[in-house]
């Protein structure tokens, strides 16, 4: 058996953090600084690594964008484990961080394109639609109507607040936010996200919806969004598991047949409805 | 399935122990400086690793094989050792990379060159293993891909006689072979050994070797031998197909998996012992200068399997023992474009330390549909 | 430099023994200054600290005080070994009567001021991060010692001795030996020790406190017994290594 030699695929680039946003009382987005050319799709993630502590698998939360020689990304991350904590406590401005990437499939830009947008998000599960909101922005012509709901525990958790409104100055494009509790000076809906599906003013007949958020509120947007009249293989989902590899290698990411790093992390809903209400599948 | 007029076309030669001795010689001069490798004997037990000579394999012993037990007797009818090749194509740890604190790369893993391996002995049930690790690893693991580019000749022994947990005739997965090997040998009796080519590499060896045409009686003993074998596997499970029906109709029993899984600790040897199981954690180890970013094997039985920060994806362990059976016999085929996961070795059942039998499991799965 | 307080309680300073050897490394001892360590300092009053490493169980009225007082004290605590996590031998005492368990080893028995009950530490106080083992394994205390310094936690595997057994490439002893083992309901990090000089793990770090039910446990106990091991034997060894799970376990009719 004859093999060309291999590249090691799990060597990082050495990237710098240049900035660094609070977002959130347990949330920050970190601005980082690679030193080449780095493209990648909305919904691609890069696996983060923090020396000596491991790495985690994050997606972009931006458009990468070009500057000369080198390419800022962005990526937005919530303290949950020892890694992200790690990142939270000790990595700022001027830490280095290793990354590679860009992995898995991304949300189906192409294919999308002519028919009317819903995107669903919940949390933290705003990070890898917000490129998406991008990246239609820069392409207006070639999408439909765009709705945008998005909700999170209370208003403080809500993430990107500082630009949540230029989003209604996009044109064609519909806002709806919601806080699962009643909070102070909030004027937006009180509940859950998944309630606004019922607000939606698209045209269901040339719809497709994107979601991403905590898995028990991407059962109740799919129940909600079939409802309303959404098609099976018009409802998209971004998935998270265990991860360690990102190549489709280490095999801690199954989900049913299916590699999450590889063949998702973003599934059309008709090819995974027989796992997707299968607890602990 | 594998059947007998298939095997047929095969020509096959007869010699005796001392031939597979010289077909060891034939291949060590002619491959100078390459490592042997199979099931050898280690202070009295079977493990995979190198071999010096056919001393060092278990050609005098046969194992007895049960749900959770093992042992060797003398005889000639040795199947496997719970270790496959997979300790050495994906060993239990292994290093992917060493980083310094400033992030520069201390030894890139991919430097040194690959020594050229001889893989001799290994049974029918093992070689389909690498089958299925290839299509998942090869060109996408680098420790695997250099290891498995290494392997410059495979020589299999075919089993004439089934261990009680084996059932490779029912994944299809044995006990002949009929392509993937340089040669195969089947021990006939003590002494008598049949050989069969399978690349110009076999052929060549059995004329450097010059090794006779097998005579009309030994052709039929081989052949009545493996029909026997593979009629007792025959009777231990239902047909594959009727197994993966059941179990797509059972995915969602969840009262039936409970049971299933009652006596399972969640220790994870079956993982362990699985030729196909290729899941890995990646671990830092830090040192004082360095850090190794290690590959270690683990096991969708134990806990470990699904957890996430902040929370579980399957959090109970009927559903990491579902996984496991559900993963070999209906997603690994989607994942390798239509290889079975499962290979018939039975080694899950004779290392389960409670003695969990698969074979058990899949029955009463079939039954539930009946 | 972090400053680190260590102490103990109802124990017998093994674990203690292996901060010493964490210790003897150069470059944690760069990192951490120790202020407190009995053992090793002439200091006995206890200061502010960010950690503190804490061996033993709770015996005594004093020790639950002296505990109390010593998470005051420190941001981040780290239990030691099974006698904090789980009770430790000292439980065994616990399946008799206090005064007479007393009577069998002091001859002034009335002397002895302990609580009829052994607790572990995470019963009286917050445990930050727990590391399991009797004694612990220096060089997971190591390995914690650097990805602390580095700002982080060691990302925890949830496994058995087992898995350590096959990636040692140690065949079964269970399975081979007809050995009895409790590795295959005992927390790893050993690093199969037991096994891999063929002797059957004792539980010494403790039963695993994921995927364990009565039923379980009972399914392994039942293969040993198989292999000709007194039953009584082993649950007096379940509940000296794992007290805390054990006895619940016992207990529960689950």
């Amino acid at each position: 058996m004859t093999l060309t030699k291999l590249e090691n695929p799990f060597t990082f680039k050495r990237a710098l953090v240049v900035n660094v946003v609070k977002e959130a009382p347990d949330t920050n987005t970190y601005i980082i600084k690679l030193n080449e050319t780095y493209t990648a799709n909305p919904g691609q993630f890069n696996m983060i690594y923090v020396y000596g502590l491991g790495e985690i698998p994050i997606s972009l939360s931006n458009l990468p964008e070009h500057r000369g020689t080198y390419t800022l990304v962005n990526h937005t991350i919530r303290i949950v484990g020892a890694v992200t904590r790690a990142v939270m406590l000790h990595v700022g401005a001027g830490s280095q961080v290793g990354v590679r990437g860009p992995y898995g499939n991304g949300w189906p830009m192409r294919e999308i394109e002519g028919r009317d947008i819903v995107i669903v998000a919940g949390g933290i599960g705003m990070a890898p639609l917000r490129p998406v909101i991008k990246y239609i922005e820069n392409n207006r012509e070639r999408y439909g109507r765009v709705n945008i709901l998005y909700g999170a525990r209370n208003p403080e958790l809500l993430l990107y607040k500082y630009e949540l409104n230029k989003y209604t100055v996009i044109p064609n494009t519909k806002l709806l936010l919601s806080s699962d509790i009643p909070a102070e000076g909030w004027l937006h809906y009180v509940g859950f996200v998944t309630d606004l599906i019922n607000y939606v003013d698209v045209d269901l007949k040339n719809a497709i919806a994107l979601v991403c958020g905590p898995e028990i509120m991407m059962k109740v947007a799919i129940k909600n969004l079939l409802k309303k009249g959404f098609k099976n293989e018009d409802i998209f989902i971004s998935m998270e598991r265990r991860m360690r590899c990102g190549i489709g290698v280490c095999g801690t990411c199954q989900f049913g047949h299916y590699f999450i790093c590889k063949d998702g992390p973003v599934f059309r809903y008709s090819d995974i409805e027989e796992y997707f209400w299968v607890e602990g599948i | 399935m594998i059947k007998v007029p298939e095997l047929q076309q095969v020509k096959l030669y007869a010699g005796k122990l001392s031939d597979l001795e010289r077909v060891m010689e034939y291949l060590r001069q002619r491959f100078n400086g390459a490592t042997f490798m199979g099931y050898k004997l280690q202070n009295s037990m079977p493990v995979f690793g190198e071999i010096n000579s056919l001393s060092d394999m278990p050609i005098r012993v046969s194992d007895i094989q049960r749900p959770g037990y093992y042992e060797l007797i003398a005889g000639y009818r040795f199947r496997l050792s719970y270790a496959s090749p997979k300790w050495y194509l994906l060993p239990p740890e292994h290093s992917i990379l060493k980083v310094s604190p400033d992030y520069e790369f201390v030894d890139s893993t991919n430097n040194s060159l690959a020594n050229k391996v001889v893989m001799f002995g290994i049974k029918s049930c093992d070689l389909n293993a690498i089958a299925v690790l290839d299509a998942i690893l090869i060109g996408k693991h680098p420790i695997y891909t250099k290891k498995r580019s290494s392997v410059i000749a495979i020589i299999i022994e075919e089993c004439l006689e089934p261990a009680e947990t084996c059932f490779c005739s029912i994944t299809g997965t044995g006990p002949t072979v009929l392509k993937g090997y340089d040669l195969a040998y089947a021990r006939l009796d003590e002494d008598t050994v049949i050989f069969k080519a399978g690349s110009t590499l076999g052929e060549e060896i059995i004329k450097a070797t010059g090794l006779r045409e097998a005579v009309q009686e030994q052709v039929k003993s081989y052949y009545n031998a493996v029909e026997r074998a593979m009629s007792i596997m025959s009777t231990r499970l239902p047909h594959l197909e009727e197994i993966q029906k059941a179990l797509r109709r059972n995915v969602i029993n969840e009262k039936l998996w409970k049971t299933l899984s009652e006596k399972c600790t969640g220790c994870g040897n079956c993982n362990y012992v699985c030729p196909t199981c290729f899941c890995v954690e990646i671990v830092d180890r830090v040192e004082e200068s360095y850090t190794t970013r290690t590959a270690l094997w683990t096991a969708c039985c134990t806990y470990t399997y699904g957890l996430v920060a902040g929370g579980h994806f399957r959090r109970d362990l009927y559903m990491r023992y579902r996984h496991f059976i559900l993963h070999k016999f209906l997603f690994y085929p989607k994942q390798t474009g239509g290889l079975l996961g499962c290979v018939g070795c039975g080694r899950c059942t004779t290392w389960c330390p409670l003695g969990l039998d698969l074979k058990e499991t899949l029955v009463k799965v079939v039954e539930e549909v009946r | 430099m972090i400053r680190v307080l260590v102490a103990k309680l109802t124990s017998c300073s093994g674990c203690l023994n292996e901060v010493i050897y964490a210790l003897t490394h150069s470059d944690i001892r760069a990192k951490y200054n120790v202020t407190y360590f009995t053992e090793v300092l002439n200091v006995d009053k206890i200061s502010n600290a960010e950690l503190a490493f804490i061996e033993g169980s709770i015996t005594t009225k004093h020790q639950e005080e002296f505990l109390k007082n010593l998470r005051s004290q420190v941001e981040f605590l780290i239990a030691l070994g099974t006698c904090a996590l789980m009770g430790g031998v000292q439980s065994l005492r616990l399946e008799g009567n206090i005064e007479d368990v007393k009577k069998t080893i002091y001859p002034e028995p009335r002397y002895i001021d302990i609580l009829s009950e052994v607790k572990p530490v995470d019963s009286v106080v917050k445990v930050d991060f727990a590391i399991p083992g009797c004694p612990i394994n220096g060089d997971a205390l190591v390995s914690f010692l650097r990805k602390y310094a580095l700002g982080g936690l060691p990302v925890a595997i949830y496994e058995t001795v087992c898995s350590e057994c096959k990636r040692k490439n140690i065949p079964c002893i269970i399975v081979t030996q007809k050995s009895p083992c409790l590795g295959p309901i005992t927390i790893s990090g050993c690093g199969a020790l037991c096994p891999q000089f063929g002797r059957g793990c004792y539980g010494c770090y403790g039963l695993k406190f994921f995927d364990i039910t009565r039923e379980k446990i009972n399914a392994l106990l039942d293969r040993l017994v198989e292999l000709k091991v007194d039953e009584g034997n082993l649950k007096a060894i379940l509940l000296a290594y794992s007290f805390k799970l054990y006895s619940k376990l016992k207990e529960s009719r689950c």
